[in-house]
């Protein structure tokens, strides 16, 4: 047991040291955009009073500190569920090293019928007065439900036999004796009639969950991480809050950005509640236990579940990011002063190699045509030099 | 280049300078900081920091082209115009990448600001067989005007 302490421990530092990293760059953005963007308010603030400029540049400086603000909250969602996603695929794979395992330990679960069977050899519909041809129930094992049916000759041995065939069980039957099923591996039996009474009033099975299954090192060890996983996935999104805002803790904030200072033109981004919970990860215990490998299967397409609708959301985010560069529109009133506005505004997102020419076009425009102008009468840039 | 404007600034800092040095040397300063901040070793705090100051400072060029005083020719106002919301619209989407990506964007910021500083600093000695884009530049290929 000592052996399996320590090889809990050190999976443990490396999912915490996968968190870590992830964490840390959230609280890098979260301390550092605390700091600068209130102080850079100060600053403007500081700036207009003193140096009584324009109270357009002041609310043009405003509105974009709120939009930097807003795209950090989002790229912040966004680095969780990264993260997320990088640690489902370790938690996988974590897991799927532990299938196949031997266990030792398991004591059989075994379900005994209570009708006694007077002649295995007869036929179930003659023999029980209840039962008929076309009835059957259902037996769920290992995540399989299997359905058990008669006909109007099927005998008790045959019964049996068909029981017999799913893997993992064993039936009996003998005249004199009721039917009994048993799992080696300790999983439940759960029995469900189908057509008629067959299998619970007839024959008198009825669920059995009295085994236990066994241990293994490896499928515990990949228990106690997936529990640990489950944790730290929750406390990814809870951790996520960046200027207070959270878009994916259990009630998650709803983000309105300002897209313009002359207009009350908004873009509303809404959160998305992220947790186990709602990524329908179920806890690894008794009843979803690693001791059996449909355990682990059946954990694994959780995971991958969960991974498709944290993509999802991931894609959600981003394109409202896309959304908000191209709706931004405070610059649509910047162009309009212009008398040639109409023409420009057509063409007025540019993309970098028509900046790059565009700049050219400046550089040489200020050597020759503009020669001695400026573009503003540098006060404002004198402080910001000053202060930057 | 930047760099000697910059501590040339500070050497004379109590000087009246004329706006048009002042302002070629806040671009100046502000590609140096956005140079710093794609380095390997800078932090998210100096990302954001070189990306606000840059922005600052095309904030402010860009309310000077919409004041009346503001004697610039209209080509030139549309160009800068243009050029503050490019700028912008990058430093909204680079405030929410990791540094792997932003590096892109970056370098294009600097290459503008070297760009404009550069024409701050000329006296129009830039002539034609210098550096000659044409006047009718391509539109943006990836949008067609409707």
């Amino acid at each position: 047991m000592s052996d399996l302490a320590i090889t809990s421990a050190t999976r443990t530092t490396l999912l915490e040291l996968n968190k870590t990293r992830a964490l840390l760059d959230i609280s890098a953005k979260r301390l550092a955009t605390g700091k600068i963007v209130s102080s850079a308010l100060d600053d403007a603030t500081v700036f207009f009073d003193a140096q009584g400029l324009t109270s357009r540049a002041a609310e043009l400086l405003a509105l974009k500190n709120g939009i930097n603000e807003n795209v950090t909250v989002i790229g912040g969602a966004i680095d969780a569920l990264e993260a997320m996603i990088d640690q489902i695929d370790d938690i996988k794979a974590t897991i799927n090293a532990a299938k196949g395992g031997a266990v030792t330990g398991e004591v059989a679960t075994t379900l005994t019928g209570t009708y006694s069977v007077t002649s295995a050899a007869a036929a179930v519909a003659t023999e029980i007065a209840g039962a008929e041809n076309g009835d059957s129930f259902d037996i769920t094992y290992d995540r399989i439900t299997t359905t058990i049916s008669i006909d109007a000759s099927t005998t008790f041995t045959a019964l049996a036999s068909t029981i017999n065939d799913i893997s993992g069980l064993t039936a009996t039957v003998s005249d004199g004796n009721p039917i009994v099923i048993t799992a080696a591996d300790g999983q439940d039996i759960t029995i469900a009639n189908n057509v008629g009474d067959l299998g619970i009033t007839d024959l008198g099975l009825s669920t059995a969950t009295s085994g236990t299954t066994g241990v293994n090192d490896a499928r515990s060890a990949a228990e106690v991480q997936f529990d640990l996983f489950r944790t730290q996935l929750d406390e990814l999104a809870s951790d996520s809050t960046v200027l207070g805002k959270n878009l994916l803790n259990t009630s998650p904030d709803t983000l309105s950005v300002s897209l313009s200072d002359l207009s009350t033109s908004t873009l509303s981004v809404a959160g998305d509640a992220t947790n186990v919970t709602e990524l329908s990860i179920t806890a690894a215990d008794s009843a979803n236990s690693f001791s059996v490998d449909s355990g682990i299967t059946a954990a694994v397409a959780e995971l991958d579940a969960a991974k498709a609708v944290l993509a999802a959301t991931v894609s959600t985010f981003s394109s409202h990011l896309d959304t908000l560069e191209t709706r931004v529109d405070y610059n649509t009133a910047l162009i309009n002063t212009l008398e040639a506005g109409a023409a420009l505004l057509t063409s007025a997102d540019i993309n970098e190699e028509t900046a790059n020419l565009l700049a050219l076009q400046v550089r040489h425009d200020l050597g020759v045509t503009a020669l001695g102008y400026s573009f503003t009468n540098g006060t404002a840039l004198t402080e910001l030099l000053r202060l930057g | 280049m930047y760099k000697a404007a910059s501590s040339a600034y500070d050497q004379t800092k109590r000087l009246a300078l004329p706006p048009r040095q002042v302002e070629a040397m806040a671009f100046s300063k502000a590609a140096q900081v956005l140079g710093q901040a794609g380095e390997s070793e800078s932090d998210y705090r100096s990302r954001i920091s070189a990306l606000t100051f840059n922005q600052k400072v095309w904030t402010f060029i860009q309310s000077s082209m919409m004041e009346e005083t503001c004697r610039l020719p209209d080509s030139l106002k549309a160009d800068i115009l243009r050029l503050s919301i490019f700028v912008d619209k990058q430093t909204f989407k680079a405030m929410a990448l990791p540094k792997a990506e932003i590096q892109e964007i970056l370098k294009a910021l600097i290459r503008i600001n070297e760009h404009i500083a550069r024409g701050l600093l000329s006296r129009g000695e830039d002539r034609e067989e210098n550096i000659t884009p044409p006047r009718q530049y391509p539109q943006n290929p990836r949008r067609t005007l409707s």
